[in-house]
């Protein structure tokens, strides 16, 4: 080691320079757990207190539950199939193109999807198929649509982590090729499918502006259920409109914790049901 | 080969319809151009007037109505509600022309010359340059006078000389009008200072319609909204950049510097899986929730408190009332998470090798950081924020609850122009495709400019994730990072 007094200067700034790095990490770092305690601190205190309740929360979680599961379940095997269709088809270059395709559609806003299905789907299917063109199961079909991209990455993905070796070496034991995708690449893939589906469904129930532009006020479950809007419609109708501290206040924090709940709880699902299933 | 086949088919139709939502805005898009092809219409009891007959939509045609807007310039509805049977005719008129107003609905008609001081112009091309140039000099006379106008309040004498100056314009500009022929022969005149645009009807020739539309789109995005449903979407579309670089920069220092500090400190801790879980977990958390967290701390509380301070004595700032900076600062909290799992996941795909070598030199975190972390995956880190910014900048819930508005906000700019300010209400294009009309009265015009509006903002969100995607997937060798 060079004891000379320049390596001595030169060593002390280094330190100086790593212990000033540590202290601005640390600081910025605080913020990211603060914000998670703020939300849930925040929500929760808002929630606190008498409310005169004139809003079903049953109706309003049905209403999400049902536009949400709709939606997952309509996108889900579309997006099935197109994994396995570009698994089968494409190539490793050609696969990683598709990735970042559909990377950047994930992004694409749902308000423009809400649009779309508000002007053009709803009142082309309410002529052509007869059914209300404005309405859960047009929102349902909207929502489908945007988490089709979404489902779609995480499935291939899923897929592309199945070790290779055990499909060969199902394939070298005679079994067809059916029985190899139900037996072993699903088997093997279908924790992180079953991520995939919790995640999206968590995403699909905080989606409200394509429920408020679709479903609008008066929304109806198929014909089927009445009122069943969505917990993010109410929050939008409700929140721009009312005062600090009101009954109505309280109710609209009360759903907006709910709907947090709702979403880390489906987060949580996928994230306990992932490292509990052996590879 | 078969089920070969059927794959083809089921990635082609599944391609086909997740990239459907942005072939379908720009569809409706270019209807913005065509509702601009003026026709005679002649209506049972009615005399014969310039009007665009609009494209009926499913609705209309099964009930049978038809719906013309009619540009006679006078107040009411814009497009009238005719019956199918009642519409006697209706054909091109290539010589009528559109005149977007700044005091009314738009106006159909042939342009025969202009009245005033110093106008006698009969010639049709001369006319045509005349409309093209004249408008904008005299708003620009007038945007002129105004500045001075209140600059002078404070000296009496001043504030008469330019009061009298003031009232001489206002003669003249009322005084200075074009004159257009109706399609029964009639004429009418307008305001030539209130012109802000004048175009001839489309003939229907393939590059007049090129022209046309990139007129219109160079247009939309260099104009505010007029106030009767024309111009463009400017403050809108400087909204959606102002919101994500905000976004961007809370969620790259937050979110980055997390990153850094578990990636540095937290690997031997329990602390790595723990904010990556909790981060993995915020990212899930909806816009909308943020919106009421946003809206309830930052709007009812902080800017309240601020306003009540009084930090901006004498100026009509109100923080209590939303704005772009709470709107930003909710969308870098949405953002944040997202950052910060995407950096952690390019931390965990550095090589634990590389990092190896440099620890086992005697270096310290500082020289392992700039030396190592950086140059080899600041790429990637770049893109987590690329990523974190597409995603909120595609949010419009927790906007809808922080401050944008429907109409016209933000800081005046040259007399016209608004561009966002950091308080008070902001347009966004997400908000304002939430419910018609769109953009003042004309529904129908609105429509597509919506459109065109969440084209772009799709555009923008989609190829900064695609720009985020391609600096992503390039993964440095080790010739380049190590010494």
């Amino acid at each position: 080691m060079n004891d000379s007094p320049r390596a001595r200067e030169s060593l002390s700034g280094i330190r100086r320079a790593n212990r000033a790095f540590r202290m601005a990490l640390g600081l910025a770092s605080l913020p990211m757990p603060l914000i998670l305690l703020v939300v849930v601190a925040y929500l929760a205190w808002g929630s606190l207190g008498h409310a005169t309740t004139t809003i079903s929360l049953a109706a309003l979680l049905g209403g999400t539950l049902c536009i949400a599961g709709i939606a997952v379940v309509v996108a889900a095997p579309l997006a099935l199939a197109g994994a396995l269709a570009s698994r089968d088809l494409l190539g490793t270059k050609h696969r990683q193109r598709l990735e970042v395709v559909l990377s950047g559609l994930s992004a694409f806003p749902m308000v423009a999807l809400g649009f779309l299905f508000a002007q053009v789907v709803g009142p082309w299917a309410s002529v052509h198929l007869g059914i209300s063109g404005l309405g859960p199961a047009i929102a349902a079909a909207a929502l489908s649509l945007g988490l089709l991209p979404v489902l779609w990455r995480r499935f291939l993905l899923a897929f592309h982590e199945v070790p290779q070796s055990l499909v060969h070496g199902a394939l070298a034991l005679g079994a067809r090729p059916l029985r190899v995708l139900l037996g072993v690449e699903l088997g093997a893939a279908w924790p992180d499918i079953l991520r995939a589906l919790a995640e999206g469904l968590a995403r699909a129930a905080g989606e409200s502006v394509i429920v408020l532009m679709v479903a609008g006020n008066s929304a109806t479950l198929l014909g089927g259920i009445d009122g069943a809007s969505s917990i993010g419609q109410a929050l939008l109708i409700m929140m721009p409109e009312i005062q600090s501290g009101t009954p109505v206040w309280i109710e609209t924090h009360r759903l907006a914790f709910v709907l947090f709940l709702v979403c880390i709880g489906f987060h949580l699902i996928g994230g306990i049901v992932r490292p509990r299933i052996p590879r | 080969m078969n089920a070969r086949f059927a794959a083809r088919t089921i990635l082609f139709g599944l391609v086909t319809l997740c990239v459907m939502p942005l072939i379908l805005l720009a569809l409706i898009s270019i209807r913005s151009a065509n509702t601009r092809s003026v026709e005679v219409c002649r209506i049972r009891g009615m005399r014969p007037f310039f009007g665009v007959v609009l494209e009926r939509d499913a609705l209309d045609r099964r009930s049978g109505i038809v719906r013309i807007l009619h540009g006679d310039g006078e107040l009411g509805p814009s497009a009238l509600a005719v019956a199918l049977d009642d519409l006697l005719d209706h054909r091109s008129a290539p010589s009528a022309w559109v005149f977007e107003r700044e005091d009314g609905p738009n106006l159909y008609g042939v342009p025969k010359s202009i009245l005033g001081p110093g106008f006698v112009t009969l010639r049709s091309d001369s006319l045509a340059m005349r409309l093209g140039s004249v408008p904008g000099r005299l708003r620009e006379d007038r945007a002129m006078l105004v500045g001075e106008v209140r600059r002078a309040t404070s000296d009496p004498a001043m504030f008469a000389l330019v009061g009298e100056q003031w009232r001489r314009w206002l003669a003249r500009d009322d005084s200075t009008r074009l004159v257009l022929i109706n399609a029964d022969g009639s004429t009418t005149t307008t305001r030539l200072s209130g012109i802000l645009l004048a175009q001839p009807s489309p003939s229907g020739g393939a590059f007049e319609w090129i022209s046309i539309q990139a007129s219109q789109l160079v247009r939309f995005v260099s104009t505010p909204p007029g106030p009767w449903g024309g111009g463009g979407a400017l403050p809108a579309l400087l909204s959606v950049l102002e919101l994500a670089l905000f976004a961007g920069l809370f969620a790259s220092v937050f979110g980055l510097s997390t990153a850094f500090w578990i990636d540095s400190w937290g690997r031997a801790s329990g602390w790595r899986s723990g904010v990556r879980s909790l981060a993995s977990h915020l990212a899930g958390v909806p816009g909308v929730v943020w919106g009421v967290v946003g809206a309830g701390i930052l709007i009812h509380g902080l800017g309240t408190e601020i306003d009540k301070m009084g930090f901006v004595p004498g100026r009509a700032v109100s923080w209590g009332a939303g704005g772009l900076l709470w709107s930003s600062l909710t969308l870098g909290a949405f953002a944040t998470p997202i950052v910060l799992s995407l950096a952690l996941e390019e931390l965990d795909r550095l090589p634990l090798r590389w990092r190896d070598l440099y620890w086992s030199s005697g270096a310290t975190h500082w020289q392992v950081f700039r030396r190592l972390v950086l140059p080899a995956s600041w790429r990637g880190l770049a893109a987590s924020v690329l990523s974190g910014m597409a995603r909120s900048a595609g949010e419009t819930a927790p906007l809808f609850l922080t401050g944008a508005v429907r109409s016209a906000g933000g800081i005046l700019v040259g007399g016209t122009t608004r561009i966002p300010g950091l308080s008070g209400g902001f347009l966004h294009p997400g908000v304002l495709a939430l419910e018609p009309p769109w953009l003042g009265r004309d529904a129908e015009l609105g429509q597509p400019l919506v459109a065109l509006m969440l084209l772009c903002l799709a555009l923008f969100c989609v190829s900064l994730d695609l720009f985020a995607s391609r600096l992503r997937h390039r993964i440095p060798s080790t010739e380049e990072v190590l010494p």
